[in-house]
């Protein structure tokens, strides 16, 4: 009987959302001070086999709403599910299949080796030691770390000990797995690994899903098919990158180099491109030579403004077409960028 | 199910003894340290006990004293501390993200400390015995493990109890735990006969399990041991109820101190 | 100086931030008692004959006083390299590491004196204890206490600044020792002759003598009897000066060999 219901559970489970987050609040409250709206009612849902991320400057909210998740905070008001399990009233079942991996963590234990470290956190999930070693094994060389694996914890460098804690979370087999700013402080080149290999991960099963947290534009960018923009506790976009992009505006920008160009000819210019066309003269800082900057109405337009400067005599270097960047699309739902808004927000604190 | 729970809480068990006790053996220094300790341990209460003049009979009892010291240390500072200093290390949220209890991994602490501490506490004895001609009679020599070992579970129960409010309470509990080890060290007998503090004070005492352990590991290892506190059978019958009642209390603090802390953000709340 | 001082804050900090001021200035009274608590019980009930109750009761508390500013002193280092993180950073900074270490040493024994006299205001009159006072000799004494505890401490850091954070079992057994040796729960001369000359070099024996004999002007045991106040005094000042200064160039050298080894900022529990 109990097989059935657990069968039962399962499939459940299998249908059901990975997560789903229904009008979430947190409020912190401290002794002598003011209580602090951490979530605002939050809400979204992700199914399974998505890269889901949730994007916002520090303070914004992502890693409490990544605590909730994970069980380790309760949500002040609304409901919270991993695999169709309430994260409150379940969460022993919902630490069965998820795992955590947050950067910058230096958890663990220094005087243990890296394989060490990683079967111990493996036995915490029940897993069988040849299961384990086998997994720990694979993974160590997937992200290039089994000739160190029998290095202890604390000779690691911080981008060798971050691939160590996502082989932890991996090993494990999880659903859902929880990145928390995964890449914090890592080089480029172990954070291209552990991207690589969380994407090629997430598609290798249909039944996984990662939530991840991160204040790089770029990573939400190149990992996830759907963001989540958070700010103040709330989210104010939830959609896939190149919708959040789109929707910012129809014109195309470009950047041109020239070899000259008269600076009282711009405005010429710009009418001879075609309506609603902007377009200011900067220097290109590399070659220090003119740089045309192109705001246009219509992708099309560009033609035109070709046309115009060879007119002009001006010979063209250098273009490029400037792609709308997450960066924008935050910068036009909050409108101020991240660096703006994390400086508003200490100021605040 | 209860199979693979029970696996899961081997498992655990046995990668936290794991770490502390192969942790230790890195750094293998502690195996001098720990004979040492137990030398001056000895040599200390000895010459003690000898400035007072209160004669040879009294030196077994307090060799005892002397060998159970050093687990009671183990409790507070091994086990009960740990969970707080997981949580420092940032290690807290993943022991509570895995599907293992939190017990588990104290049982698993108990152990491992248990081991480590025995290397003390058997210098203890070993340098009472050889240097200082302490006289042991080995008649219960079998009983008298029993007893130690109930003696340690209970204790290590207590552990669990402790850790859950170090847990909850941070640094307020770890000056706590500063403030009570000796006080409790004399109020559980370690240096003389408990039933020394009259029936009033003893029968708090025995909350602490080293109370009944010692006085019955006296009765049974020291044939001319008094005043007595209770018979030691009914030492022994009351050291299994306490291991029972400390154990469930101990979960039970834990289950109820996790939720506690899951409601006021406190599970990763760092240098509290 | 400026160093010395900022240390100190820190130490206060560290030492009372946990909870209300109020209940911080109780736990500072309440603290010592556990040092000498199983002397009052052991010598008030099983030795009374001795009449060893003063002797031991001086001893221990004064014993608690440089003990304390020791352990924590050393324990600092593990404190702030694992637990705050703090050390490569007391290391990047001009002060030198063993001004840090004295400024944590100076409030420890500040706060262990606090406790001390508040505990000694009520010990005196309700136990009866000896209490003739010679004030020179007492305040030396304390400000050689500050000198050998916070030596002792440094000593102590310069291994710990090289060892794991739970592997305190070598200075448990060092503390261990020279609790044995010190005389202050027992009159070293319960020790065979040659363990007894051992007693009588160490400072720390000297110096519980001395604060013992500053406070109550008696001499209680036949302990270093033969050495009149002002040679003790001379002798515990020397001692005194020799532990600070080795601790000064061990902290120094062991500083060196955790940075050539790459040990400042590790982290080693388990």
């Amino acid at each position: 009987m109990a097989g059935l219901q657990s069968l039962r559970a399962t499939e459940v489970v299998c249908m059901d959302n990975a997560i789903t987050v229904d009008q979430v609040t947190r409020v912190f409250t401290r002794r002598g001070s003011e209580p602090f709206h951490a979530l605002r009612g939050v809400s979204f849902e992700v199914p399974y086999g998505e890269i889901f991320g949730l994007l916002g400057p520090n303070g914004a909210g992502k890693t409490t709403t990544i605590r909730i998740l994970a069980t380790l905070l309760l949500p002040t008001s609304g409901r919270a599910t991993v695999a169709g399990l309430d994260v409150e009233r379940e969460f022993a079942a919902v630490r069965r299949l998820i795992s955590l991996v947050s950067g910058g963590e230096t958890s663990g234990y220094g005087i243990l080796t890296v394989e060490e470290q990683l079967w111990m956190f493996s036995q915490f999930y029940g897993m069988q030691t040849r299961e384990a070693r086998q997994k720990i094994e694979a993974y160590l060389k997937l992200v290039g770390m089994w000739d160190s694996r029998r290095l202890q914890m604390n000779r690691l460098s911080t981008g060798m000990r971050q691939k160590v804690n996502l082989v932890r979370g991996l090993v494990t087999n999880p659903r859902v797995l929880f990145l928390d700013e995964p890449t914090l402080g890592v080089d480029v080149e172990a954070s291209v690994v552990i991207r690589h290999i969380v994407r090629d991960w997430v598609a290798a099963e249909p039944d996984r899903c990662v939530i991840l947290t991160t204040h790089y534009m770029a990573e939400a960018d190149e990992l996830c098919s759907r963001v989540a923009i958070v700010n103040h506790g709330l989210v104010l976009a939830n959609a896939a990158p190149s919708q959040l992009k789109q929707g910012l505006d129809a014109k195309a920008h470009y950047e041109i180099t020239l070899d000259r160009l008269d600076k009282t000819r711009v405005q010429q210019l710009a009418a001879r491109t075609g309506p609603g066309s902007d377009l200011t003269l900067t220097t290109d800082k590399v070659t220090n030579k003119p740089m045309l900057i192109a705001h246009l109405q219509h992708e099309g337009d560009i033609g035109a403004l070709i046309a115009a400067l060879s007119a002009e005599g001006s010979t063209l270097e250098y273009m490029r077409k400037l792609e709308p960047s997450l960066e924008d699309a935050f910068l036009k739902l909050v409108g101020r960028t991240f660096e703006d808004e994390e400086e508003a927000s200490s100021a605040v604190s | 199910m209860k199979k693979k729970r029970a696996l899961l809480f081997l498992r655990t068990l046995t990668a936290r003894a794991y770490v502390r006790v192969f942790g230790q053996m890195r750094e293998a220094t502690w195996i001098v340290a720990s004979i040492l300790g137990g030398f001056f341990t000895m040599a200390t209460y000895m010459y003690l006990y000898r400035s007072i003049g209160t004669g040879a009979d009294f030196t077994g009892i307090v060799v005892l004293g002397g060998f159970m010291a050093p687990f009671f240390a183990n409790v507070l500072w091994g086990v009960a501390m740990q969970l707080y200093w997981e949580k420092e290390m940032g290690n807290l949220e993943l022991m509570l993200v895995s599907p293992a209890p939190l017990s588990a991994f104290l049982v698993g602490l108990s152990v491992g400390g248990a081991m480590h501490t025995m290397l003390r506490a058997l210098a203890v004895l070993v340098f009472g015995v050889t240097v200082f001609k302490v006289h042991f009679v080995t008649v219960h020599l079998g009983v008298a493990v029993l007893v130690f070992l109930v003696t340690l579970w209970a204790m290590y129960g207590l552990g669990i109890v402790f850790s859950s409010l170090f847990l909850y309470h941070g640094r307020d509990a770890w000056r706590t735990a500063d403030l009570i080890m000796e006080p409790v060290n004399v109020l559980s007998g370690n240096y003389f006969p408990v039933r020394y503090l009259g029936m009033g004070l003893a029968s708090v005492a025995i909350l602490v399990p080293t109370t009944l352990g010692l006085d019955a590991l006296r009765q049974l290892l020291v044939p001319s041991f008094g005043p007595v506190l209770l018979g030691w059978r009914v030492e022994v019958l009351i050291l299994v109820g306490l291991a029972f009642v400390w154990s469930i209390v101990g979960v039970w603090a834990l289950e109820a101190v996790e939720y506690k802390a899951r409601r006021d953000a406190r599970l990763t709340l760092r240098w509290q | 100086m400026r160093g010395f001082l900022a240390s100190m804050y820190v130490g206060l900090q560290i030492e009372s931030n946990w909870t209300r001021k109020w209940v911080w200035v109780l736990y500072l009274v309440a603290y010592p008692v556990g040092s000498f608590l199983s002397v009052l019980v052991l010598y008030g009930v099983f030795g009374r004959q001795s009449g060893l109750l003063p002797f031991a009761l001086y001893g221990s508390v004064f014993y608690y006083s440089i003990s304390m500013v020791a352990f924590d002193t050393a324990m600092s280092v593990h404190d702030d390299r694992e637990h705050y993180q703090t050390l490569k950073y007391i290391f990047l900074s001009s002060t030198s590491y063993g001004t840090y270490l004295c400024g944590r040493a100076a409030t420890r024994y500040l706060i262990a004196l606090a406790g001390i006299v508040a505990n000694l205001c009520w010990m005196v009159p309700v136990l009866h204890l000896p209490f003739a006072p010679n004030w020179a000799a007492l305040f030396l004494g304390c400000a050689l206490g500050f000198l050998i505890g916070a030596g002792l401490g440094m000593v102590m850091a310069s291994l710990f600044l090289l060892t794991a954070r739970l592997d305190t079992d070598v200075v448990e057994a060092l503390f261990g020792g020279m609790f044995v040796m010190s005389g202050a729960l027992f009159p070293p001369t319960a020790f065979p002759p040659l363990l007894e000359r051992i007693a009588e070099t160490i400072p720390v024996s000297g110096f519980i003598e001395l604060v013992r004999r500053g406070i109550s002007g008696v001499q209680f045991t036949g302990f270093l009897a033969s050495v009149p106040l002002e040679s003790l005094m001379l002798r515990v000042a020397l001692g005194a000066g020799a532990v600070f200064v080795l601790g000064v160039v061990l902290v120094g050298l062991g500083s060196r060999q955790a940075q050539r080894k790459g040990y400042v900022d590790m982290t080693t529990a388990f």
